[in-house]
Parts: C-alpha cells; sequence; structure tokens
C-alpha cells in the first residue's frame, strides 16, 4: 500500500469523524497551548533573568565589605563590625593586583534631587571616572565624573540619569544648570545614555556625584562596592586571590569582605534558571499526558464506534495492515492537528498579552517550542493510538459485521 | 473451484459447544448459481462465511481454486476476499458517510488501483446496476433495492471469481427483491461469475439452477430447487 494512499484514507476518515475529531482535538489544544504558554513564560524569565543580572560583565568582579559565605551570614552579622573599604584600599586594589585592568569604587545613597520647582527622590551614585569604563555606561551629552584623586569633597558637579534628567528639566538643556541634592548645590556637567533596568534597579534613575563628595553628603568612610575589571576573562581566580591578598594584607589579616566573580554570579542564575525550567517542563508534560489521554480516548471510542466499519473493510479485502494503519494514521494526525491548533492558540494568546499588558512582558515564544509542541502531540497521538488501533486490527471480521446490528439471522 | 470435505464448526456458548457444521462435503463448480438453504441457526450463514474467507473451519478442508485455505493466517485471508471473492448482504453494509461511488470504490482501494480507475470503474458498475444517476448519493438518499444494487455493484467491482451473497433479498420487497437476483443472473450468464446465495425464501432458491438445502449443520438435499 502507498503512503499517499494511506494518507489520504487517513484524512478521510478524519474528515467523515470531523465531529467527535474536533472534540478530542479541543482536549489537546487546550494541553499544547498550556505547554508552549509555559514555554514562552520560561523563555522569557531566562531571558529577563540574563538581562537584569547579566549586565554587570564577564569580567568584572565585585567587592563588598563585610562576609558573606556559604554559611548563609548576612554582612554585618558576622562577629565584629567589618572595616570599611576606603578609597586607600581601592587603590591597592589597583596598584596591587596585576590581573586588573581597572578600579570603579561606587558609594550608594538615597537623597532628595531638586531643580528649581521640581524634585524626586533618587539613588545617588558616589563613583570616579572608571566607572564609564567598567561599568559600560557612558554619558550621552556633557562629562561624566573626574578619575579617582583628581576631585575633592568640594567638588560641586555631577551627572544625571537620563529619566532624572527628562523629568527634572522637562526639555530644556540641563547641562550647566543646578541641582540642589542633600542640601548641597550642584551643577549637572553630564547626562547619561539611557540603558534601562538592571540588577532590579532602573539606570536612568541614578544621579552620579564624585566619590568623595558622596562620601560627604552621607557621612561614610566605606565605599559600598568596587568594582573590579579583570585584564582578562581568564584570569578570574587569579584575580580573585590577588584582591583576596591585597585586602587582607591591608586589614589585618582578617577576611572581612566579599569577592564575587561573574562564574559565581553566572553558576547561581543558572541554578535558578534550571530549577525554573524543570518546573515548567514537569507541568508541560502532565499537559502533554493529558492531551494524550484525550486522544487516546477517542481512538478508543472511534474503534468501538466503528466496529462495523471495521468489519465491512476487512470483508472488502482490507488487511490488518490497512486497519492498523488508518487508525494510528488518524491518531497521530488528530494529535499534530491538535498540536498546530494549540501552538497557533498559545502565540495568538502571547500577542495580546503582549500588546494589551505591554511589551515589558517576559514572554518569548521560540519557533522550537512550537514545533515541538506539533511533533510530540503526533507521537503522543501515534502511542494513544497504537493501542486501539491493534485491537481493531485484530478484530474478527464476522465478529465486527455482527456488531454492526445487521447480518445474523 | 470450492471444495469443503468433513467441514466441521464449533463455537463455545457459556460453558457448552455449539456444533454449527457436523462434516459438510460440498463441491461447488465454476459459473454455478446456487441457493443455500435452511431455517434459521441451521448452520447455512457459517457455511457462507467459511465458503467466504471471513471465518476459518474447526475442522475440515477447504480448496479453493484447487489451494487449500483453511488455517491461512489473516492476512491472506484478506487478500483472497478482495482478489476473488465478492459479498452482498442483508443488511447492505455500506459505509454511511461515504457516496454509492466512494462505497463502490473501497475494494478497489484495498486492491491498490490507482485512484482515476477507481473512480471509472465504480462509476461504470454502478451504472451497470442501474444507479448511473445515484453516483454521489450517500446510503441514507438511496432506497432499500437501490442500497442493496450499491452493494452489487461493490461485489462486482473487482470482477470476482465467486459472489457470495447472504439473505441479499430478505430486507427488500418483492419488486427490488427479483430486481438483484435479477443483476445476479446477469452476472453469472454474462461474465460467468459463480453465484452462492443464501436464503430461507424457497422462491429465491427457484431462482436458481441447484439448491443445497442445510438442516442441524449438516446437508439434507443437494440437487434441483425444490418445490415450495
Amino acid at each position: 500500500m502507498s503512503p499517499l494512499a494511506l494518507a489520504r484514507l487517513a484524512a478521510e476518515g478524519l474528515w467523515d469523524e470531523r465531529r467527535r475529531v474536533g472534540l478530542a482535538a479541543v482536549g489537546v489544544v487546550i494541553g499544547v497551548t498550556s505547554i508552549v504558554l509555559l514555554i514562552s513564560i520560561g523563555t522569557g524569565a531566562r531571558t529577563y533573568v540574563r538581562d537584569q543580572f547579566g549586565g554587570v560583565g564577564a569580567d568584572t568582579i565585585v567587592v563588598i565589605p563585610g562576609r558573606v559565605d556559604t554559611t548563609g551570614a548576612i554582612p554585618g552579622m558576622v562577629p565584629g563590625v567589618p572595616r570599611p573599604i576606603t578609597i586607600e584600599d581601592v587603590r591597592a586594589i589597583l596598584h596591587g593586583a596585576r590581573s586588573v585592568a581597572s578600579v570603579a569604587p561606587v558609594t550608594i545613597g538615597t537623597s532628595k534631587v531638586q531643580a528649581g520647582e521640581k524634585s524626586r527622590d533618587c539613588m545617588v551614585l558616589g563613583a570616579t571616572a572608571e566607572f564609564e569604563e567598567v561599568r559600560r555606561f557612558h554619558a550621552a551629552v556633557g562629562r561624566f565624573l573626574p578619575p579617582d584623586g583628581q576631585a575633592t569633597r568640594g567638588d560641586r558637579t555631577c551627572t544625571l540619569g537620563d529619566t532624572v534628567a527628562r523629568e527634572l528639566f522637562r526639555g530644556e538643556n540641563p547641562l550647566g544648570k543646578q541641582v540642589r541634592i542633600g542640601g548641597m548645590r550642584f551643577r549637572v556637567q553630564g547626562v547619561m545614555e539611557p540603558k534601562g533596568r538592571q540588577q532590579g534597579f532602573d539606570l536612568d534613575e541614578l544621579v552620579f556625584v564624585p566619590e568623595p563628595v558622596a562620601h560627604k553628603i552621607f557621612n561614610l568612610r566605606s565605599v559600598s562596592r568596587v568594582l573590579v575589571r579583570m585584564r582578562d576573562v581568564e584570569s578570574e581566580d587569579l584575580a580573585k586571590a590577588e584582591i583576596k591578598a591585597v585586602l587582607k594584607k591591608r586589614h589585618k589579616g582578617i577576611e572581612d569582605f566579599t569577592v564575587i566573580t561573574p562564574g559565581q554570579v553566572l553558576e547561581s542564575l543558572q541554578r535558578i534558571v534550571s530549577v525554573l525550567t524543570g518546573a515548567l517542563a514537569g507541568i508541560a508534560a502532565v499537559s502533554l499526558l493529558v492531551g494524550g489521554i484525550g486522544i487516546a480516548n477517542t481512538a478508543l471510542v472511534a474503534t468501538t464506534a466503528r466496529t462495523e466499519e471495521v468489519g465491512i473493510k476487512k470483508a472488502l479485502g482490507a488487511g490488518p495492515g490497512w486497519i492498523l494503519a488508518q487508525f494510528v494514521l488518524e491518531s497521530a494526525a488528530l494529535g499534530a492537528i491538535g498540536g498546530l491548533g494549540g501552538a497557533g492558540l498559545a502565540w495568538l494568546l502571547c500577542k495580546i498579552a503582549l500588546l494589551t499588558l505591554g511589551k515589558g512582558l517576559p514572554l518569548e515564544t521560540p519557533a522550537w517550542s512550537i514545533g515541538l509542541a506539533i511533533v510530540s502531540c503526533g507521537v503522543v497521538g501515534l502511542l494513544a493510538g497504537a493501542l486501539p488501533a491493534a485491537r481493531a486490527a485484530a478484530l474478527d471480521p464476522i465478529q465486527a459485521l455482527r456488531a454492526g446490528g445487521g447480518g445474523r439471522k | 473451484m470450492i471444495e469443503l470435505r468433513a467441514i466441521e464448526k464449533v463455537y463455545p456458548l457459556g460453558a457448552h459447544f455449539v456444533h454449527a457444521l457436523r462434516g459438510i462435503d460440498l463441491t461447488i463448480e465454476q459459473g454455478e448459481i446456487l441457493a443455500i438453504t435452511g431455517p434459521s441457526g441451521s448452520g447455512k450463514s457459517t457455511l457462507l462465511q467459511i465458503a467466504g474467507c471471513l471465518d476459518t473451519p474447526t475442522r475440515g478442508s477447504y480448496r479453493l481454486l484447487g489451494d487449500e485455505v483453511a488455517g491461512l493466517p489473516a492476512r491472506r485471508l484478506s487478500l483472497i476476499r478482495n482478489r476473488v471473492l465478492g459479498f452482498v448482504f442483508q443488511s447492505y453494509h455500506l459505509l454511511p458517510r461515504l457516496s454509492a461511488r466512494r462505497n463502490v470504490e473501497l475494494p478497489l482501494l484495498y486492491a491498490g488501483v490507482s485512484r482515476a480507475e477507481r473512480r471509472s470503474r465504480a462509476v461504470a458498475a454502478l451504472e451497470e446496476v442501474g444507479l448511473g444517476q445515484r453516483v454521489e448519493h450517500r446510503p441514507s438518499e438511496l432506497s432499500g433495492g437501490e442500497r442493496q444494487r450499491v452493494a452489487v455493484a461493490r461485489a462486482l467491482v473487482t470482477r470476482p471469481r465467486v459472489l457470495l451473497a447472504d439473505e441479499p433479498t430478505g430486507n427488500l420487497d418483492t419488486r427490488s427483491g427479483a430486481a438483484v437476483l435479477d443483476l445476479f443472473r446477469r452476472a453469472n450468464q454474462d461474465r460467468g461469475i459463480t453465484i452462492v446465495i443464501v436464503t430461507h425464501d424457497l422462491s429465491v432458491a427457484r431462482a436458481t439452477d441447484r439448491e443445497i438445502a442445510i438442516r442441524d449443520g449438516a446437508v439434507v438435499h443437494d440437487g434441483a430447487p425444490r418445490a415450495a
């Protein structure tokens, strides 16, 4: 028998049974829709997480004061108050660790920022010129901050994040204008490029002041964190060891700071994402199973309801192979059609969600998920149809004809 | 061409066994037209089913066209049904969702005949039974007599050597029944097809050349059709 003739037979069988097939297909469609939606959410979440936490860069080590280790202690909860990381410590890292290319100290605080009548609460970052390079975050207009050592505590210049500049100056050119930060007057010398959200906060809502000035505003001795750019991504372990050695020497041999390497960050992210993916895959598998049971049920009902048809076809010379192939193909096609419909519906739902709820939604429908849904539904349909089909193929033609309500006198 | 020797058929029925056929010896030659008669439960339908390779005998030998077919696997039997035999049943056994033409095409599909040829042969077969105008009608749109004629067209479209009919006129009025019997006789005379009709209606038997009467699973008469 030719495959074409078989496919045609299956198509005819499906068309002849379109009402019952339609009902079964609805079950599969729902299953597949949920699978593709879950994959879309999962993929979207992965991208979101990567964008949020991957922004620091693969060549950047972060040093924070206090000790965070596997015991789960929170910085500052370790016995004894941690020593601050001073600007001198930062310079020591740059000079003492040979695998370090540049160092950007960051001091973080919040303050009201005022320009004329308008004001808003902002996160204020004390930084040096090195921040631009290490963080890959640049001034779009004007200048960023002076390099380390060139600013004094009295240096009253600042650079605004994109959103802050737009909200405080509403289309006016902010360069050279005055703003008040923490009760002190600053002159705006630059506006940053728009960057969006990263690592949980909006980079466009930041205000940058020179490092020594931030210490003065917030009355701090320590920097909040140090961003260290390595000469070479490969030398992560060496750089970490060097930084530790330099700081420990300056901190009387106590490791009261934490060095976070990009490898560590990536590793923990991957762990989170893989747990997430596993959970989603589990749910998807259950959905597919439900869809498969739906197909199996339809196939079973079909072979039972169509016993007379099987009997007639056998009497006319359809061999067991024909009957088997017809029913198996029918349920496989049913699965694939349901898969196609479900994938289409899921795609549509994603589009609608993005249109109505906003582009920011972490939804992504990869093409492979649609292909996977269709193929796996076809396979599930094939498997689900195999048993009822084998039953139909093994039917005794006389018994089957008699089941049709005719025949025997 | 049909040689049955000591054919027995035993059905399990609950804790008992039913002897439907108790040693049937029968020879049917090419080109015969004959009737198998008997009361309800005599075993005549079982005999037809065994002769039609729809069922297998419990014991005995069945040679069809010189070859032993008793005990052949299902796949081989379906091939014989498709190539050598044609069937007409009392309750038509047409597929309700298919048109008359598609019903008639069905055995050709299993024979591997191309689509275009299936179509033309099916239409020709329907014209031959006088249904040239009803080709695309579904069974539900046809009268009982017309349905049975579709079934006859379906049985003849494969050009079988033997046509086996189980109470073909049982559900029909006298006129439609006569029309169906007429089709059988024409197929027999014009094309030399062997016709075997199972019936309990002696007037049907009298329309044939030979009557084999069955009672309690054994042949009780084999010869010219008996008077009513």
